[in-house]
């Protein structure tokens, strides 16, 4: 490789992650977050933290329910599962404006029952940025060039790749520090990080890789092949005869039971969806997780009267197709391997955000000046720009957790209260750092994310103290561990403002992170006045 | 740079769609089979195009080997499918 051509990926690399770090960070801290999705679920719904787990006996009474409210909804319509990954059960029912949902609980009317969206939320901010179908198409952008930068980031650190991997030279050459921080952390989770690059392209860019490989590669057959290839129930067409169709808590049990003849013992349902729903060739597919297996995801296909099975896709009996698509998944959601791998997953998460920070922390030290106080003006509007995606995201997810806890007192409309919170903490985030200076912003900004993380906790305690010790003792930990969970973050938080606050009394004093001589900082990208 | 970059991304993608195609009607069986894991492979593709664009000595031999990536794979494609009548 010539030096030209390193020295064009390195810009590369620079560029690409200049314009996707920062949605990347929010993407990853949000995702690291979301692998705890089910907890935060149960954390969001105070009135509903003590409740048992919903039966699935229920769920026939659910369906019966919304089918008559909906009668639309007989030709598809699909039911949750309560286990590990729900505890209630939610209905779900396309329609011509999208998907609607529905719990037994709104339908009777109950005002406390689910109008938190925290956990949903989170997540939005993970897969779109919380912008919709715009967001994810955007993020599916980002992805592409993650790609682009994992590929460039080896092309040019291959040459030092082994004899520097794990070196940590801490000293006062604080760029080399960050320098080896970044590559290692880069280089040893660079599995991981080909994974969600790839899956992460690829579910937000759906459309796109249909329409190229329909276009370029396959032809008209595509589609048809494509819904053969993911899904497990064949497509049938109503026969017009009514017949019963057996209920979700039979068709569960039924599932089990095929799954067990198939050598998988371990089979967990949490989704059941019916087609043509109450007609003598309605379908019903059970779809659950397996242990032990890479795809967790597993799908069995019934006549929904009869229970005779029309097709499986389940772990040592499907095709590469089938094989492919749950993999897919349970790659990209870490739902194969248990706590372990959640937590390997939630700790892989945060050491991504810690990457594209480093990342845009390596461009302003590169370009830093080191004879002069006052930086140049790029270099303070990139240490704003750092400072206002990366700290901002943190503290307006933070405090979407505190909206959660107190808006109920406040309003009927939780989800938007706390959307509302979250984009409000943001824009402040922003105005506040594009205010002061990076090193006062950063500092300050990082503290306020520690007071607002442990604030949940805290708040938490004054607010459901009675029912949090209640839980503890019987032994249900989600609502304590997410807690816990917000105070170590709070801790994190702490150190890390301190820490920029030393450097910024005590470190350098060229560079942006050094405190100004003043409050105000009029004097960047001009030769300073003083040596203060 | 901007040049070499346009060229990964607007022929990088049908470039790599059309190879995806080449590699799953090669593959034992009918394309079909094997639909899921070329879906899979289109992105890495594509990524591997943008970034190759930037070893090329120029812009525009970046656009020539694009341009070459894209008339290979289609002509390979079109024997593979239509000539020896692949499935």
């Amino acid at each position: 490789m010539t030096r030209a051509t390193r020295q064009r990926f390195t810009v590369l690399h620079t560029w690409v992650g200049v314009i996707a770090g920062w949605a990347l960070f929010i993407a990853f801290f949000a995702g690291a977050l979301s692998v705890f999705h089910a907890q935060i679920q149960v954390w969001q719904n105070p009135a509903w933290r003590a409740q048992p787990l919903e039966q699935v006996d229920a769920g026939q009474r659910l369906i019966e329910q919304v089918l008559a409210r909906h009668p639309a909804a007989r030709a598809h319509i699909g039911i949750t599962v309560p286990g590990h990954e729900y505890r209630s059960m939610t209905a779900y029912w396309p329609e011509a404006d999208g998907y609607h949902n529905t719990t037994l609980a709104k339908l009777a009317g109950d005002r406390r029952a689910g109008h938190s969206a925290l956990a949903d939320f989170i997540f939005a901010l993970h897969d779109s940025l919380g912008l919709g179908t715009f967001g994810l198409y955007f993020m599916g952008v980002i992805s592409l060039l993650y790609g682009v930068a994992l590929i460039s980031g080896m092309v040019i650190h291959f040459k030092h790749l082994l004899p520097d991997l794990l070196a940590l030279r801490a000293g006062h050459n604080l760029k080399r520090l960050w320098q080896d921080a970044h590559n290692v952390i880069g280089v040893l989770s660079l599995p991981f990080h080909v994974i969600f690059a790839v899956t992460g392209a690829m579910l937000c860019l759906f459309a796109l890789s249909f329409a190229v490989l329909g276009t370029f590669s396959f032809g008209e057959g595509f589609m048809g092949a494509y819904t053969q290839a993911t899904q497990v129930a064949p497509q049938v067409r109503a026969a017009g005869t009514p017949a019963r169709p057996l209920s979700p808590a039979a068709l569960a049990a039924r599932a089990r039971q095929v799954a067990a003849a198939h050598g998988v013992a371990d089979f967990e349902p949490n989704y059941i969806y019916y087609t043509h729903y109450g007609d003598a060739n309605g379908t019903v597919t059970v779809r659950g997780d397996a242990a032990r297996t890479i795809g967790t995801m597993s799908e069995i296909g019934m006549n929904a009267a009869t229970g005779k099975v029309l097709s499986l896709s389940l772990p040592g009996a499907r095709d590469a197709n089938h094989v492919t698509y749950a993999a897919l998944f349970a790659l990209h959601f870490g739902s194969f391997g248990g706590r372990t791998v959640q937590w390997l997953y939630f700790a892989l998460g945060l050491a991504g955000a810690f990457l594209f920070y480093s990342g845009n922390l390596l461009w302003i030290e590169t370009r830093r000046k080191r004879r002069q106080v006052t930086q140049p003006r790029r270099v303070y509007a990139m240490a704003r720009f750092t400072v206002a995606s990366c700290i901002g995201s943190c503290l307006a997810m933070a405090a979407t957790f505190i909206a959660t806890l107190l808006a109920p007192y406040g309003t009927d409309n939780v989800a938007l209260a706390e959307k509302l919170t979250c984009l409000a903490a943001f824009l402040v985030a922003c105005a506040w750092s594009s205010w002061r200076p990076p090193s006062r912003a950063a500092v300050e900004l990082l503290a306020a994310s520690a007071l607002v993380s442990g604030g949940i906790a805290v708040l938490d305690l004054i607010l459901h103290g009675a029912q949090w010790w209640s839980l503890l003792r019987q032994g249900a930990l989600t609502v304590p561990a997410v807690d816990a969970m917000a105070l170590a973050l709070a801790a994190a938080f702490a150190w890390l403002a301190w820490r920029t606050q030393r450097r910024a009394s005590h470190g350098d004093i060229h560079s942006v992170w050094h405190h100004p001589p003043t409050l105000n900082d009029q004097g960047e990208g001009r030769e300073p006045t003083s040596h203060a | 740079m901007w040049w070499r970059f346009a060229a990964g991304a607007l022929l990088g993608l049908p470039a790599a769609a059309l190879w995806v195609g080449v590699l799953a009607y090669l593959w034992p069986g009918p394309w079909q089979a094997v639909l899921i894991p070329a879906m899979v492979l289109l992105f890495p593709f594509w990524m591997s195009a943008l970034a190759l664009v930037f070893s090329a000595a120029s812009a525009r031999r970046a656009w020539v080997w694009m341009l070459l990536a894209n008339g290979s794979g289609f002509g390979l494609l079109w024997l593979l499918r239509d000539v020896v009548g692949l499935v």
